[in-house]
């Protein structure tokens, strides 16, 4: 009985420590995040389904820092013969024709006090997907990883050799 | 040794005053300001003060909680081949904002520049850029430009904006009814070294019968000019070879500030004070000069002198040199000339010693043929400034110096048309009705021309008025039309500074607003009306004549057999730059002495008068720069003052009529009264005064407006000459006392041995001179490992001028904010670099030393040790990094760093973190903006470090020595900057760090900075 006396308000206690912790914890951490897009684009189809590689939308990964959106003319590349009739792509050449570009909604948003290079880990060979999860997959692309400076920094410790891990890496 | 020599920075230092030493205990100074009403009338009390701080933590839980903001991606419609986002593109192109034209490389991020720097391969700059021209970008942005044309009608305010087409059927008309009648259109135009503007400028008047063009700058060498025509016959303006003398003599020049090409000068004069050769040896400088300018500073001998002896003492060296010991041929003209100048009057006169006479005169005779004696810009238009120059090309041709050190044949200089003269009969014209249509471009004469509205006046004569300037400036209101001319960093042209030398100047960035080429203009409305302006009319666009020029007149001349007029045309996008005049060998002339005769009779000035000098800021120029915050920001090199102008006052004379700094006082020229407040510069005259032109503009915009008074109201105007020297001058305290923002004084280093020099003969001797002192340190523990590069730094102290190019630099790279006047005397001033000036010995004329200070990237940093929260950290490259996510604003580690070299942010200063636009677009991407409550510092340029990194593993290759460039050391003029790998023992920084002149700051204390100085070497 004494001992039921502590365990009730010891788990009370435990349960709202571990939620507060847990909430303090994960701020700002936006993993699963997927908002919606101006258009439903879908990578399941694109990367899926079709095998479209990456890099051919996203051709500057290993030029820049930027993996880049592809720009509205690579997209007219298909779409001025393929899938005319749907809708959306109604709406992407119309769009398209009067000069106007889509706004998406920015996904995998860092802090601006972090930077980050895609080129080099293009370069170094690491998968797209490491970071991404399975974008073929996704018919609305979500953060899939937490991107926390943890998760950043434990990918790097794990090197063979070790990552710079240096504050400048990142922070500049 | 040198380490035993008292430094000081300001006269309060040297005097030991109380509020001196008050200043030194306190690490930061919050409160400047006596009576600081706004921080002292309401204390906060620890109830409230408890209430605020949980209320903080409260909101700031809350905001964390939040959401954060949703971004958006907009791509391209047609992405450009060229550009990829996130990779920078460079453009060759040329600097315009100084007629010097510097090469310049720009760096642009997504079609808007960012950084401009210089262009190695450019003949004439060879890489370096000013302050001025690396603060282009904040003209460039600047909100306050006119957004498109405007209709003014003569009016002031904000006008009425028309459409282009509007504009030009309106001037198309009017020109139309001009060249049917009378025709006298003028051209006021600055100087531009442009030659296909010139022409389309020279067409466009020439359409009409009596059109010209008048050149006019505000800063004018018209007397060097006048004076080349007079010793030599062509009117010419000589290019000086720094860079082969050895000996210098100036009168009154600010070459290695402002003067013509102040990069160029600065680089051959660092060249020969380098001491990098095997075998020790260094030009000597005597300055001669009544205003402490960056040049002065820089000499082994200065001589100050009261505004307007500089002709006397020039005379009397020319006296004892060719009268006196037979040097060099003297006919009847010079001797009746000279004969009043014999040393020992002048030396009683002026109060120069007779005996510096004599030994400058000697030495200028043993440097014979190697030697530059060059005069000033002061006084355009002044016969007494003429007679200055005449006495230089006297020395000049007396000593030989003349084809072999100053060419006046192969390669001259363009840099400088304008004339005082040429501008004040044009506003004789004006006044008696005779000029029809005045087109201005790039000057402001209703401010240049303030003192008793000589401009407005003259305009009200004048049908019609055109200004093509960039804003509603001073001029704007007796115009009645603005059409906006292009930033050259927008605009297409062209430039010859020297004969034979052409660069282009490429846009870097679509017009930002409505504006248009002041050529593409002249060209619309040549073709609009019916006048016939040759060439011009046949042509589509500005771009098409300044392909067409280069095509037909410039790529015949420059020999080379390209497969193409295009393949050359791409080859000089790419280079910047094309020489076709590959001798620049200058050939001597035979000097005429009949511009002698041509002077009123010779006479020294013995009264005890003051005496006046107006001279050129650093940063502001000729008032063109006065919206510039970075600019008006800069620390003027020679004060340190930001944010003002000032009369400079020798301290005997400040003590003599019980003046105070900040103290201010009224100037009264007899024809001309302003009130000024004093600052009190060692080194001046005590019979000198002295203020900077470019301040007091009025209409320039929200930053430079109301900032100072216009000096130029004070130049003697008559006829045909503004005198800017030696105006006799009377003062009279006012009573009232300003507070003047002044950066020196901030971060004390209380009398340590932190600059050490030696003079030339000790040096020759022993290259240890000076730097004697060498520190067994012990340590407990290990020391770090730098496993693979190891950056560091060598700062030459003998190089270094104090031009503070590094500091501007620095600001555009790293987006650094400027903080204001008020914030600036609470030492809150943000700049990552700047240049502390040590002055030594007496205050009537002190020697100086220039320091670049920065973070030293200390092995053992202090500041690391002390961080509660570990946001300052040692990288394995041997960088102190400063983590701005993670800094919480304790500031222990500025309180703890020997070198103040850390600077807060005690506001969120919108300067940078949330600019006025288009001011945003400047910002360098690849750096974090700061915000308020966050600590920052020199980062080596981590990002550019990082850059470099990258580019060497995509090549599979080692870092090439001197591959990567700090900003500061890219654009230092003087090259005294040298950064590098410590670890590579074949980089230059390793060399320099073993150098006999190497030392660290401190080294007592066991930081082990990475930053090595060299010590400063006075060749007297």
């Amino acid at each position: 009985m004494s001992a039921m006396k502590y365990i009730l308000p010891l788990t009370v206690v435990a349960v709202i420590g571990f939620t507060v912790v847990h909430t303090l914890y994960n701020i700002g951490n936006a993993q699963g995040y997927a908002p919606e897009q101006p258009i439903p684009f879908s990578h399941a189809i694109h990367a899926g389904q079709n095998n479209i590689p990456c890099q051919y939308c996203h051709s500057q990964v290993d030029k820049s820092r930027h993996a880049t959106i592809p720009s509205m003319n690579v997209c007219m590349n298909c779409h001025s013969v393929v899938a005319t009739d749907k809708p959306n792509i109604q709406t992407l050449t119309k769009l398209y024709k009067e000069g106007h570009s889509f706004e998406w909604v920015k996904v995998h948003d860092l802090p601006d006090y972090v930077y980050f290079n895609h080129a080099r880990h293009i370069a170094k060979g690491v998968e797209c997907q490491t970071c991404h999860g399975d974008v073929s997959q996704m018919s609305r692309v979500k953060q899939w990883a937490p991107l926390t400076m943890g998760w950043c920094v434990n990918c790097h410790r794990d090197q063979t050799p070790e990552a710079p891990t240096q504050c400048v890496t990142c922070h500049r | 040794m040198s380490t035993k020599l008292t430094y000081w920075k300001t006269l309060e230092q040297k005097d030991r005053t109380e509020e001196a030493i008050a200043a030194e205990n306190r690490e930061f100074f919050v409160l400047p300001k006596e009576n600081d009403e706004a921080d002292q009338s309401q204390p906060v009390e620890r109830r409230d003060f408890l209430k605020l701080l949980g209320m903080g933590a409260a909101m700031t839980a809350i905001a964390a909680c939040a959401r954060r903001p949703v971004e958006k991606i907009i791509p391209y419609l047609n992405k450009p081949e060229e550009i990829t986002f996130g990779v920078p593109n460079w453009y060759a192109s040329t600097c315009n904002e100084c007629p010097a034209a510097c090469g310049t490389l720009v760096k642009t991020r997504e079609g808007r520049p960012i950084k401009m720097e210089g262009n190695p391969n450019h003949p004439v700059s060879k890489g370096g850029l000013c302050a001025r021209g690396q603060a282009s970008m904040v003209n460039l942005y600047d909100p306050d430009r006119l957004r498109g044309p405007v209709t003014m009608k003569r009016k002031a305010g904000a006008g009425e904006s028309i459409e282009w087409g509007a504009v030009d059927s309106i001037i198309g008309t009017a020109l139309d009814q001009i060249s049917d009648g009378r025709g006298n259109v003028r051209v006021l135009m600055s100087t531009t070294t442009s030659p296909a503007t010139k022409a389309a400028v020279q067409q466009f008047a020439s359409a009409f019968r009596g059109g010209e063009v008048v050149w006019f700058d505000p800063i004018s060498y018209e007397n060097v000019i006048a004076a080349q025509e007079l010793s030599y016959g062509t009117a010419v303006l000589p290019r000086y070879r720094f860079n082969k003398a050895d000996y210098i003599l100036s009168f009154g020049s600010d070459f290695l500030g402002t003067q013509i090409s102040p990069v160029e000068f600065t680089k051959g004069f660092a060249a020969k004070r380098a001491l990098d050769g095997k075998k020790p040896s260094m030009s000597r400088f005597t300055a001669i000069e009544s205003v402490p300018s960056t040049t002065g500073d820089n000499a082994d001998r200065r001589i100050p002198v009261k505004p307007g002896d500089e002709l006397a003492v020039a005379a009397a060296i020319a006296h004892t040199l060719i009268i006196q010991q037979g040097h060099g041929a003297a006919d009847a003209a010079v001797r009746s000339f000279l004969s009043s100048y014999d040393a020992k009057t002048v030396a009683a006169s002026t109060g120069v010693d007779a005996k510096v006479i004599a030994t400058v005169a000697s030495e200028l005779w043993a440097n014979r043929g190697r030697g530059i004696v060059i005069g000033g810009q002061a006084a355009p238009g002044n016969t007494q400034a003429l007679a200055l120059e005449l006495v230089v090309n006297l020395l000049n041709s007396a000593l030989g110096n003349d084809g072999a050190m100053i060419d006046g044949t192969a390669r001259p200089s363009n840099q400088a048309l304008g004339s005082y003269a040429a501008a004040l009969n044009l506003i004789t014209e004006m006044m008696n009705g005779s000029v029809d249509l005045l087109l201005i471009r790039g000057v402001n004469p209703a401010y240049v021309f303030a003192a008793n509205d000589l401009f407005a006046k003259a305009s009200a004569k004048v049908p019609l008025i055109i200004s093509f300037n960039d804003r509603l400036d001073e001029t704007s209101e007796f115009v009645d039309y603005v059409c906006p001319d292009h930033h050259a960093l927008e605009s297409w042209g062209d430039a010859e500074p020297q004969r034979g030398v052409f660069s282009i100047q490429q846009p870097t960035i679509s017009p930002l607003f409505n504006t248009r080429a002041f050529q593409e203009s002249l060209l619309m409305w040549a073709q609009k009306s019916k006048c016939s302006a040759g060439a011009l009319e046949t042509y589509n666009n500005w771009y098409d004549f300044l392909r067409g020029y280069w095509q037909k007149t410039i790529y015949p001349t420059t020999g080379v057999n390209a497969p193409s007029f295009n393949a050359f045309w791409d080859s000089v996008l790419r280079d910047g730059v094309i020489v076709a005049n590959h001798n620049d060998n200058g050939s001597s002339r035979s000097f005429r002495s009949s511009g002698f005769s041509t002077l009123p009779a010779a006479s020294l000035n013995n009264s005890t008068d003051m005496y006046l000098t107006l001279y050129t800021p650093m940063g502001l120029y000729d008032g063109r720069h006065a919206n510039n915050a970075w600019l008006q920001e800069l620390p003027d090199p020679v004060t340190k003052i930001t944010w003002d102008n000032y009369v400079s006052i020798a301290p005997a004379t400040a003590k003599t009529l019980g003046l105070n700094k900040g103290d201010i006082i009224k100037v009264d020229t007899g024809s001309t009264q302003l009130e000024a407040p004093i600052h009190i510069l060692p080194g001046m005259h005590p019979q000198g005064l002295a203020i900077a032109v470019g301040y007091g503009r009025t209409k320039s915009g929200k930053v430079g407006n109301g900032v100072g008074v216009n000096a130029f109201a004070l130049a003697a105007i008559n006829a045909k000459a503004a005198n800017w020297t030696g105006i006799a001058t009377k003062i009279q305290k006012t009573g009232s006392n300003m507070m003047l923002a002044c950066t020196q004084g901030h971060q004390t280093m209380e009398g340590r041995p932190i600059v050490k020099e030696a003079t030339f003969e000790e040096f020759a001797k022993n290259p240890h001179a000076g730097n004697e002192e060498h520190h067994h340190l012990i340590t407990m523990w290990d020391k770090h490992k730098y496993p693979g590069h190891k950056w560091g730094m060598a700062i030459n102290l003998n190089t270094c001028t104090g031009c503070s190019a590094c500091v501007i630099a620095c600001q555009a790279e790293n987006n650094i904010p400027t903080v204001g006047k008020d914030q600036v005397a609470r030492d809150r001033v943000m700049h990552w670099m700047r240049i502390d000036r040590y002055y030594k010995g007496d205050e009537a004329n002190p020697e100086v030393v220039n320091q670049p200070m920065l973070c030293q990237h200390c092995d053992n940093a202090p500041c690391e040790t002390v961080c509660p929260v570990i946001a300052t950290a040692h990288s394995d490259e041997g960088l102190n990094q400063q983590i701005y996510n993670r800094c919480v604003g304790t500031r222990y580690c500025a309180n703890n760093c020997p070198y103040k070299a850390r600077k807060f942010n005690f506001l969120t200063y919108d300067s940078a973190a949330n600019p006025e636009a288009p001011l945003h677009l400047m910002l360098n991407p690849e750096v974090t903006v700061r915000t308020r409550g966050v600590m920052e510092k020199c980062t080596f340029c981590v990002q550019r470090i990082e850059e470099k990194k990258s580019w060497a593993k995509d090549r599979g290759i080692a870092l090439p020595d001197g591959e990567l460039k700090t900003a500061c050391q890219q654009s230092c003029p003087a090259d005294a900057i040298v950064f590098g790998d410590a670890n590579n023992p074949d980089s230059k920084l390793a060399k320099l760090m073993k150098n006999p002149r190497g030392y660290n700051l401190l080294a007592e204390l066991n930081t082990a900075p990475a930053v090595t100085y060299l010590t400063k070497i006075r060749n007297v």
